[in-house]
């Protein structure tokens, strides 16, 4: 479900102005996006408490240069741009140089793609990849920056996220396969 | 954004960008709530900055007031002097022809008024001009001689009560010698104090109001060991806090009581000051500025030295302070979040001041001076978050004796 629906320009201001009850009420509208967002990148609650409250603490600071639109969308930029600047800040960011084998692709049969997961199957097995590959895989296919995008916000070079997000790729489908001769299995039993 | 031909497993994957409706726990609010308050705190126009405002320009205008009554006062007794001095003159241009012809020395006719004269010119100003009576051969002169008067020139010839006598009573020649004479010792004394020197010791009171701007730097300990840390965390703990803490500053209000016996001075009163830090912390994000605001009585012993119109202080002595904001935050050892802390509610701390008090009048000083202080022992101390503090200032203010 897409949020469409705008908040209203009156609770907008309210916030802007340091209402902390229209703060707070924003913060109920805000959160169900920030939570997504979140919980694809972290697995502990405190991890994912603390970027979400910066988020909006930025989201608080900034809207009166936010302009009439598309807000969740913007809160979701905050919330992605913030969570880069968090991997930043923990010093994990040496660890998306670390590539150097060719990652051969693997074609996964239809039929294991077709299998229905659940959300959190899904989210499980995104945050069971490594973190520079969760976080390039999470930009680029979730959320749907270009590599040339993903490149420079996280100040690396196209190929750097091209080779992340094929890791990714490798390592989600082996899930997949594994997910699926467990349910194989589970059903010969 | 991406408009590349998607791989499935992409598009399987995408769905996690679905929103669902949910609202967040207790623990997300609270912390959201903490880091508000840490924003409107910092936004805030301090209470202090109010009362900063209203007192200095209460101030300013009072001292105006003072300032413009006294320059009124004294040009009222300038221009008394100046009619009385006339008078003075006609008296004793009339009296010339008596003395040219009459014998060497000749008193004036209005010795009453002479004295007069001078008293007034004793306590209304520290320089005036003596009129001189300048007797030459042919026709007698009374020309009028700038010289800044000191007592000294009535201690050191006590027959010269009244300077007018000095041309009232003596003979040209002998004038003109006795003025250059204490011209010449006029203008080489130094400049003396405007409250005459005595041989007792001077007891006075004043009461005073300064304000001023405080750099504080603050210092913290971490434990070196605690049981539910690891060596790393505490190392990293120590390494957060030293990067996301830095120094801020307060503003400063004193009102003062002083008791000065001799050149000794003893410094009382309320003065009101901060303790504090500013935070930002990168790891979590976190902005704000920590203030632990202290209305404090202290006790201070100073001697003075007196440099003519300024009088030099240094002052040193101890302060008790209660805490009139005590809360702060901190970032958490697992820095993952804040922690909440609560400065002491009563705290010591040693106070140093060097202070110049310049003389307006002899009610009135001005005075500036800078100020070190420092807390005695922890201010804050849960364990974990361990600080001290120190400050250096600067503050100006004025003193009213009595």
């Amino acid at each position: 479900m897409i949020m469409s629906q705008e908040p209203q320009t009156a609770l907008l201001l309210a916030a802007a102005s340091g209402e902390r009850r229209a703060q707070l009420a924003l913060y109920e509208l805000c959160y169900p996006v920030l939570i997504s967002a979140a919980r694809r990148y972290y697995h502990n609650t405190d991890e994912q408490m603390t970027v979400i409250n910066n988020a909006f603490i930025k989201v608080i600071l900034n809207l009166e240069s936010y302009e009439k639109g598309r807000f969740f969308s913007w809160v979701k930029r905050i919330i992605s741009n913030e969570i880069i600047d968090e991997y930043r800040r923990n010093k994990r960011y040496n660890e998306l140089y670390r590539f150097d084998a060719p990652v051969e692709e693997r074609s996964t049969p239809d039929y294991q793609i077709d299998q229905i997961f659940s959300q959190e199957q899904l989210q499980r097995m995104l945050l069971s990849l490594s973190e520079p590959a969760r976080l390039v895989f999470n930009l680029f296919a979730i959320e749907g920056f270009s590599h040339k995008e993903i490149a420079q916000m996280l100040g690396v070079t196209e190929e750097t996220s091209k080779w992340h997000t094929k890791m990714a790729r490798k390592k989600l489908r082996e899930l997949i396969v594994q997910s699926h001769e467990q349910t194989s299995q589970r059903s010969v039993g | 954004m991406n408009k590349q031909v998607k791989d499935p497993l992409d598009k399987l994957f995408e769905s996690l960008n679905d929103v669902a409706y949910e609202g967040p726990s207790t623990q997300f609010v609270q912390d959201l709530e903490s880091r508000l308050d840490l924003l409107a705190k910092k936004s805030k126009k301090p209470f202090v900055f109010w009362l900063f405002s209203i007192s200095a320009t209460i101030l300013f205008g009072a001292s105006l007031y003072a300032l413009l009554n006294l320059e009124a006062k004294q040009h009222q007794l300038r221009s008394t002097a100046k009619q009385e001095l006339k008078s003075a003159k006609a008296v004793s241009l009339q009296s010339s022809t008596i003395t040219s012809s009459s014998s060497k020395s000749a008193v004036l006719p209005s010795l009453q008024l002479a004295n007069e004269l001078s008293n007034k010119l004793l306590s209304s100003s520290s320089k005036t001009e003596f009129p001189v009576l300048l007797q030459g051969a042919s026709s007698s002169a009374f020309t009028s001689i700038s010289i800044p008067f000191s007592p000294n020139l009535i201690k050191d010839n006590d027959s010269l009560s009244s300077p007018l006598l000095v041309g009232a009573l003596v003979p040209q020649q002998a004038v003109q010698n006795t003025v250059e004479k204490q011209k010449d010792s006029v203008f080489s004394a130094p400049s003396l104090p405007l409250q005459p020197s005595n041989t007792k010791v001077r007891f006075s009171q004043q009461i005073g109001l300064q304000f001023g701007v405080s750099g504080i730097y603050s210092s913290f300990d971490v434990p070196t060991n605690n049981p539910l840390l690891t060596e790393a965390q505490l190392k990293q703990f120590r390494t957060e806090r030293e990067l996301g803490e830095r120094q801020t500053s307060s503003w400063d209000f004193n009102l003062r009581y002083g008791l000065a016996i001799g050149n000794w001075h003893l410094q009382t009163g309320l003065h009101y000051f901060e303790w504090g830090e500013q935070l930002q912390y990168e790891v979590i994000s976190v902005l704000g500025v920590n203030r632990y605001r202290y209305v404090n009585l202290p006790m201070l012993i100073g001697h003075s030295f007196e440099l003519g119109k300024v009088q030099l202080i240094p002052y040193a002595g101890l302060s008790l302070g209660k805490c009139i904001s005590a809360q702060g935050t901190y970032i958490q050892p697992q820095l993952n979040g804040v922690n909440l802390v609560n400065a002491k509610q009563l705290a010591g701390s040693f106070i140093a001041q060097i202070e110049l008090q310049y003389q307006l009048n002899s009610q009135l000083s001005v005075t500036c001076f800078p100020v070190y202080r420092r807390t005695i022992g922890a201010l804050i101390d849960n364990g974990m978050v361990i600080n001290k503090y120190q400050s250096l200032g600067l503050l100006t203010g004025f003193i009213y004796k009595f």
